[in-house]
């Protein structure tokens, strides 16, 4: 392969994996903006996801349900979890110092890493394919199937996220929130209904950037160092832009993918913490992110 | 009858760290304890007792420091087990590379490890919030990248053969001697952190941490003292961590992980975050129940694999760190206080 053909192979790959991890951070970016949540467990809720849907959906060996039923229940415990969080913890947190509540998803990320191991065990699950697999040549550039999948469903996942926070009445008045809290409970807007959207939709977020993580490496444990990634794409878009989750995630990626290559051979493991160093570089440089509004606030 | 309320005459008695006869007695019979501990240890015939005891011992050193961080100055660290980590690199370094002895090696790589925890605080001191908590978790990443590529530092595999200390002829190598080595090395650390918080340094941290916007119009430079508070916790980091590798005499990377990073915030606020006691309370609680598991995960009793023994005591340590969160904010140190006002002002007041 030419050098050329290289680098598009590299920043292909990278643009569709970058756009699932776009995808995944907006769920965190909606719990820290409506919910003023930091949550550092938020890579267990991806795994959580993806383990739900190897449940449902079973291993190639051995599918159980089809498709369309292990979608819905998947998608229905998500929903539930995604309650029940908001419910028995996170509600506590409303007017609590933000250093409380992130506290609070430290001990959920311990406790849920505890349940997930204790139901599921530490080795990695082959997920039946929800989408399909192999190899699609463009050209000379050859990505596979499940990314290109992965990748229009992150795509679709984003257009309908950017049209509900836009056009819905209810995305209106969580965005109204965000601004001005107070001004919104006094124009109508459900505080209680504004705390559940937020958590049931990071939820299913979560689980959506789980699932598509998990098509291609599998269901594990290690898909919560999903989380790490979210942070870097939150910190690089900015933490309370879903238009900078997009952007940060292409960067991420793309920029994995080059280091990945072209560093590698000299500095081995040094892909592994490219997110760190992007992390420190956007802090000294622009701490707001690159689409970023405001500084986030004081623990 | 007996005299109720506080009692105290002069300021210097409100200042006291030990105000009255009552605590004298207290601290008199938690010392005489403290002293006997490892023959009352020795007493129970189970040598794990006295290697758990000192652990907590070097935990209690390292989460004093992770209390002025983020207890009092309010800086969320979660690179704490990384700063232990530093210090125990560099004092194994000093010892095996440079020949230096325990005690040269030790302050010596407490005041790096203090200067490590600068650099890193540096790029987020300026910001608020939770930039200080997320530079400090890539700050652990990447000193396991350095360490694990070094050569000096042996890779995956670590350093092996650090000495122990000598004092006076005498080879600490018992974990006995080591029990009271670091009991007195623990003893002044919760001296220094309790004095710290009478002092205007420490004042300045609590300052911050309530209110950084007033804090500077009171006068704080609130950079500075956030580098400082800082640098003050990771010297207690560094000083643990030095102590652990001679103790251990083995160190490896993933002796650290980022589980510690998290169980050390956890015990802050289980303790009461911002008191020095609280620290030590949190320590013990949290080491405790991890015992108490860790003892009925290999007696046998219930069946139960080793990997999921530790999955076990994950899911009690967070759900011990959302409880508290959730009803006792303030943590055990908050109860404890409740009790003794409630004790002082019998039968009036709540």
């Amino acid at each position: 392969m030419d050098t050329v053909t290289t680098l598009l192979q590299l920043v292909l790959s990278g643009v569709l994996v970058g756009s699932v991890y776009g995808l995944t951070a907006m769920g965190f970016v909606v719990a820290y903006r409506n919910a003023r949540v930091f949550n550092i467990a938020y890579g267990q809720f991806a795994v959580l996801g993806a383990f739900l849907a190897w449940t449902f959906l079973g291993s190639p060996q051995s599918p159980r349900l089809p498709l369309a039923v292990a979608v819905v229940l998947t998608l229905l415990a998500v929903v539930a979890f995604g309650l029940a969080v908001e419910r028995l913890l996170f509600r506590r947190m409303i007017g609590r110092p933000l250093f409380a509540s992130f506290v609070l998803s430290l001990g959920l990320l311990a406790f849920l890493h505890g349940v997930i191991m204790i139901a599921w065990g530490p080795s990695t699950k082959v997920l039946a394919a929800a989408v399909p697999t192999g190899p699609l040549a463009l050209g000379d550039v050859v990505v596979s199937r499940e990314f290109v999948w992965s990748f229009a469903i992150a795509l679709a996942a984003t257009i309908g996220f950017a049209l509900f926070f836009r056009f819905t009445r209810l995305g209106l008045a969580m965005r109204a929130a965000y601004d001005n809290e107070v001004a919104a409970r006094c124009l109508g807007a459900s505080a209680s209904l504004n705390s559940q959207i937020t958590w049931v939709l990071s939820a299913v977020i979560a689980a959506v950037g789980g699932i598509l993580m998990a098509t291609v490496s599998g269901v594990s444990i290690g898909l919560s160092e999903l989380v790490m990634v979210v942070l870097a794409v939150v910190l690089i878009g900015g933490m309370d832009s879903l238009a900078g989750c997009v952007l940060g995630g292409l960067i991420l990626a793309v920029g994995t993918n080059l280091t990945g290559y072209y560093l590698s051979p000299l500095l081995p493991g040094i892909a592994g913490i490219f997110s760190m160093l992007l992390i420190l570089g956007v802090l000294v440089i622009r701490p707001t992110g690159l689409l970023g509004s405001r500084p986030i606030e004081r623990v | 009858m007996r005299r109720r309320g506080r009692g105290r005459t002069d300021y210097a008695r409100d200042l006291a760290l030990v105000s009255s006869g009552q605590q004298w007695l207290a601290l008199a019979v938690l010392a005489l304890v403290l002293g006997l501990l490892p023959l009352l240890l020795a007493w129970t015939g189970n040598r794990s007792w006295l290697t758990f005891t000192n652990f907590t011992l070097i935990t209690i050193i390292a989460v004093i420091g992770l209390n002025v961080t983020t207890g009092m100055a309010g800086l969320v660290s979660l690179g704490h087990s990384a700063f232990i980590m530093v210090g125990g690199y560099l004092a194994a370094l000093l010892m095996l590379e440079a020949g230096w002895s325990f005690w040269a090696a030790l302050p010596a790589a407490t005041l790096m490890t203090g200067v490590v925890g600068l650099v890193v605080a540096a790029p987020a001191i300026r910001l608020k919030g939770f930039y200080v908590a997320i530079v400090t978790l890539a700050f652990f990443f990447i000193a396991q990248f350095i360490l694990r590529s070094l050569d000096i530092t042996g890779g995956i595999h670590g350093l092996i053969g650090i000495p122990s200390p000598v004092i006076g002829g005498l080879r600490i190598r018992t974990d006995q001697h080591w029990y009271y080595l670091l009991l007195v090395v623990g003893v002044l650390c919760v001296l220094a952190s309790a004095n710290l918080t009478r002092s205007r340094m420490g004042r300045a941290f609590l300052a911050i941490r309530e209110n950084d916007v007033a804090a500077a119009g009171l006068g704080i430079n609130v950079p500075l003292t956030r580098l400082r508070a800082f640098f003050v916790g990771s010297l207690f980091a560094g000083l643990a961590g030095g102590l652990w590798a001679s103790y251990v005499s083995v160190i490896r990377l993933d002796q650290f992980t980022i589980w510690d990073s998290i169980w050390y915030l956890g015990m802050i606020v289980i303790g009461g975050g911002g008191k020095t006691a609280g620290a030590v309370v949190g320590v013990l609680f949290l080491r405790l129940i991890g015992q108490v598991l860790h003892v009925i995960g290999t007696s046998g009793w219930i069946p139960l694999s080793s990997n999921l023994a530790i999955y076990i005591t994950h899911t009690v340590y967070g759900l011990a760190v959302i409880l508290f969160v959730s009803f006792w904010p303030l943590g055990l140190m908050s109860v404890w206080q409740k009790i003794r006002v409630n004790y002082k002002r019998w039968p009036f007041g709540v």
